[in-house]
């Protein structure tokens, strides 16, 4: 009796199924829609500084080939007329700010795994504008890294079985998309150049304390069933010598350097306190100005 | 016409790494895997709460109007606000303008703060003083579209302020 191939024991379902078209086409409506914001909060900073001013500074972790990032800032013009600039990585784009509390959306093209700037400035001496809140999103436009588009020859070109490649595409393509576009959990964004004095809980500095205080609260709340590798990025302050310490839960981390500090911590499963934490040292101050616990490490 | 719930806590999904033996075909309990996980990263695993630090401080009655991006299948959200002082805060949005109300009672400064969270859907009736979670959409959508929400400080005795928002996407089951 010669060899003959027998009919597969597993169900297979033609490409032709209306079901595989759903799916695959839900496939690439992920892709286009899942941006989760980066930032989105209120933020109250007033510049009369007719020369760009950087006020805002935060990182966006996440591969940036072929999208924008989309800036949403409310503000006004209180007297006269200004301009918002917004970088991402290399690359700006700018809104002139006039008249009563509007919405300017500011779209930047992106560059990989890169630092945002917010920065303001006023026309003319005597001019006066407010930023009220700010927003922030990816705005997809291109390929990811990873994840891979299917085709919809898959559904309209064949009566045979979907291969296994095109199931494991579908089947990862969810966890590759969250895996590149990392959200924050909990972030604190604050203005780069307000004054501090005494104990500053707006920007979580503090002036003349030599002793340890607690400056700034945030809470990550329950998000995941396990522990998970986190990456913390935090922008520091200081016009002396200064201690920065970062308690999550019953984790701590500590560090000295100014400017930015980016490492990662074991974090999880939550609900779980944040408090940060300044000394600096006599006659001087320091700050926490940012701050962003990401779900994920990228 | 059927339910579908949507899990709050989807750790699974994140870590991925899932793959079929070689020279398997797709066959149908691949379908609702595949359809499991795409649900998942549309809503509860691709929009985690998020938490963000602020300064809104009132000594009298102010109110501040903060943006809100809506995600994909969410219509109703619990806040929570970790505020100092006396008095109440009150939140509404585009489609629930009698909002949900909080009262603060944590006499003290941004140091000593606490806090308060809204109760979940109650009832879409509820009043505002009910202190129940805020609906964002009137209907279901699987975009994310951006929307503003308005904080109100009010009732003050002395001081009160937020040093801290948290939204937290509220996943109903939903009828496909």
């Amino acid at each position: 009796m010669a060899y003959a191939p027998i009919a597969g024991f597993a169900g297979a379902i033609a490409g032709t199924d209306s079901r595989w078209q759903s799916l695959i086409t839900n496939h690439g409506e992920i892709q286009d829609t899942l941006t989760p914001p980066i930032v989105d909060m209120p933020r109250i900073i007033t510049s009369t500084s007719t020369s760009y001013q950087t006020r805002l500074r935060f990182y966006v972790r996440r591969n940036l080939a072929g999208h924008s990032v989309r800036f949403v800032i409310r503000a006004a013009a209180t007297t006269g007329t200004g301009t918002l600039r917004c970088y991402v990585g290399g690359n700006s784009n700018t809104a002139a700010v006039s008249g009563g509390t509007a919405n300017y959306t500011i779209d930047v093209t992106g560059d990989d795994d890169a630092e945002c700037l917010v920065e303001m400035k006023v026309t003319s001496g005597g001019d006066s504008i407010t930023m009220y809140a700010v927003q922030a999103y990816l705005v997809t436009d291109g390929a990811e890294q990873e994840w891979t588009a299917v085709g919809t020859r898959w559904y309209t070109a064949t009566s045979n079985a979907v291969p296994q490649r095109v199931v494991d595409d579908l089947l990862n393509g969810p966890a590759l998309l969250l895996q590149d576009r990392m959200v924050p959990l909990c972030y604190h964004v604050s203005d780069i150049e307000q004054a501090i004095s005494g104990k500053t809980f707006e920007v979580w500095g503090t002036e003349n304390i030599t002793t340890q205080q607690p400056i700034g609260r945030l809470w990550i709340p329950q998000n995941d069933s396990a522990i998970r590798t986190c990456r913390i990025d935090a922008y520091t302050t200081a016009t002396g010598s200064a201690n920065f310490r970062l308690q999550v839960g019953s984790k701590i981390i500590s560090w000295s350097s100014t400017g930015w500090l980016s490492t990662t911590m074991e974090i999880g499963p939550g609900p779980l306190d944040v408090w940060a934490y300044v000394t600096p040292t006599a006659s001087t101050n320091a700050a926490i100005r940012t701050l962003q616990i990401w779900r994920g490490d990228y | 016409m059927a339910t579908r719930i949507i899990d709050t806590v989807p750790v699974d999904i994140l870590d991925g790494g899932f793959a079929l033996p070689e020279a398997s075909e797709a066959s149908t309990n691949l379908l609702a895997a595949i359809d499991e996980r795409q649900l998942r990263a549309m809503t509860s695993a691709g929009n985690p709460p998020q938490v963000r630090s602020c300064y809104l401080r009132s000594t009298s009655s102010n109110s501040w109007t903060i943006p809100l991006l809506r995600p994909p299948g969410c219509e109703w959200i619990d806040l929570a606000f970790l505020c100092w002082g006396t008095g109440t805060i009150t939140a509404t949005s585009t489609v629930d303008t009698t909002g949900t109300m909080l009262d603060v009672r944590n006499a003290g400064t941004a140091e000593t703060s606490h806090w308060v969270y809204t109760a979940g859907i109650i009832d879409s009736a509820a009043g505002a003083g009910s202190g129940r979670a805020l609906k964002v959409r009137s209907a279901i959508a699987w975009t994310y579209s951006a929307t503003s929400l308005t904080i109100t400080i009010d009732d003050v005795d002395s001081e009160c302020g937020i040093s801290a928002i948290a939204t937290l996407p509220i996943w109903q089951p939903i009828t496909v």
